[in-house]
């Protein structure tokens, strides 16, 4: 799996939005991907093996040569799968419609109705419609007060794929955007297995994004969200986000701690290879006090949430010391 | 007059501490240290502040071990710091030098 950077313009200002760090720190001139780049792209997901094209921004369908991008991914019999607020461009929206549903996967990340105006929610909703079964809803929590009901009337309305996609938002390594603290994990535990519940009276199954831990959930909600078929997942891994300027990062919430160049000789296990073990050392710690010390993530079972999350917890204490030579010598 | 090493935390460690241990962390080597018992506990005196002076009656109370014992403890214990540069030595105190210094 790798993510392609394709646009670094966005026309939504998500308050949980974890690409500021690194987004805002990119050339101003340069906001889009160049089409022999993105050819480039193409050449190392071919030759690490990899059949998803997944666009990523920004708003990547904001990019001015979309279509051009499907078509050429398309040449090459790459799956598309694309994150967008679902407010995209006339000719972007046609561009996808016409893919075959298997071939195609548009995760529409949708914030709560009332958060947004009356004419954005309802051109996220006329877009959801006529991506039908194309579209996969997605959802991020990022304040423990969050109400995703509406979003099963929304399945059922537009017969988009009948999950939802549950993401909980983290910390970019600054801090700078909204996310849930871990203290506010179990509460939000509690939600998610309810909507579990109700979703699956709709026939409706929740998918897990990463950064989820285990001990969120009670055992018998665990037990219940597993009964209902959704994809429960503990993951943390190098995703590879690779930015319009050819560098590949971890993932977005942790690109302060640095990128790697994409060249012509570079794949995606070597550079996953090489985040793992760059990242080693603070994988031993989790998002709690009690992760490092947790049967669970000894097992390998949790992966102890977050690694943005986990590295926000540690710090730098300058403390100096004067000690008379003896006492260093006894 | 004995002579008196100024030491300092390295500005590449961060750390981090668990319920039943302190992971210590050095950024550029990728380094990773899991602190338990005595060196647990100086490196949470010396995070918050405490001199050598402090920090010696504290480790006897604590782990219920003679002045000489502590001494020798926290001697050893910062000198496997050194070694692994975890905290550096960075030349001779001044006569007014403050025994401790932190600023979290």
């Amino acid at each position: 799996m790798a993510n392609l950077t394709v646009s670094a313009v966005c026309n939504q200002h998500c308050p949980y939005c974890f690409t500021g760090d690194h987004l805002n720190g990119s050339r101003a001139d340069r906001s889009f991907l160049e089409i022999s780049d993105f050819d480039a792209r193409l050449d190392f997901l071919d030759r690490s093996g990899i059949d998803q094209v997944r666009l990523l921004g920004g708003e990547p369908t904001l990019h001015p040569q979309f279509p051009e991008l499907i078509k050429r991914a398309r040449a090459r019999n790459k799956k598309i799968v694309v994150f967008t607020n679902g407010l995209m461009p006339e000719e972007a929206l046609v561009c996808l419609e016409e893919l075959p549903p298997t071939e195609c996967n548009v995760l529409v990340n949708i914030n709560e109705p009332a958060e947004a105006n009356k004419e954005t929610f309802e051109r996220q909703r006329a877009t959801i419609h006529r991506l039908g079964e194309r579209a996969l809803l997605g959802f991020n929590i990022y304040r423990t007060n969050f109400h995703p009901n509406f979003l099963l009337s929304l399945i059922a309305e537009a017969r988009c794929r009948p999950a939802i996609r549950l993401g909980m938002a983290q910390p970019c390594l600054s801090g700078n955007n909204h996310y849930i603290h871990p203290k506010q994990y179990p509460f939000v535990g509690e939600k998610v297995a309810s909507l579990a519940r109700t979703a699956a009276r709709d026939g409706v199954r929740l998918e897990f994004d990463c950064g989820f831990v285990r001990c969120m959930f009670s055992n018998e909600d665990l037990e219940t969200i597993k009964g209902l078929g959704a994809d429960v997942g503990w993951r943390c891994n190098p995703i590879l986000d690779i930015d319009i300027e050819g560098r590949v990062i971890h993932c977005y919430p942790l690109s302060r701690l640095g990128s790697l160049p994409l060249t012509p000789q570079t794949d995606a296990p070597a550079l996953r290879n090489a985040f793992e073990s760059s990242t080693r050392p603070y994988r031993q710690a989790g998002v709690f006090q009690e992760c490092s010390t947790c049967p669970f993530k000894t097992a390998g079972e949790c992966s102890g949430g977050c690694l943005a999350a986990t590295i926000r917890r540690f710090r730098h204490t300058p403390f100096s010391l004067v000690v008379p030579s003896q006492e260093v010598s006894s | 007059m004995s002579q008196r090493l100024f030491h300092r935390c390295s500005p590449s460690i961060i750390w981090v501490k668990d319920a039943d241990q302190t992971l210590v962390v050095d950024r550029e080597m990728g380094q990773l240290w899991a602190l338990h018992g005595a060196e647990a506990v100086i490196w949470d005196l010396l995070s918050v502040g405490y001199s050598s002076r402090k920090i010696i009656p504290m480790l006897s109370l604590v782990f219920s071990l003679s002045v000489e014992e502590a001494e020798y403890t926290f001697a050893d214990v910062l000198r496997k710091w050194r070694d692994a540069n975890i905290v550096q030595v960075s030349g001779e105190a001044d006569d007014g030098e403050p025994d401790s210094q932190c600023s979290v």
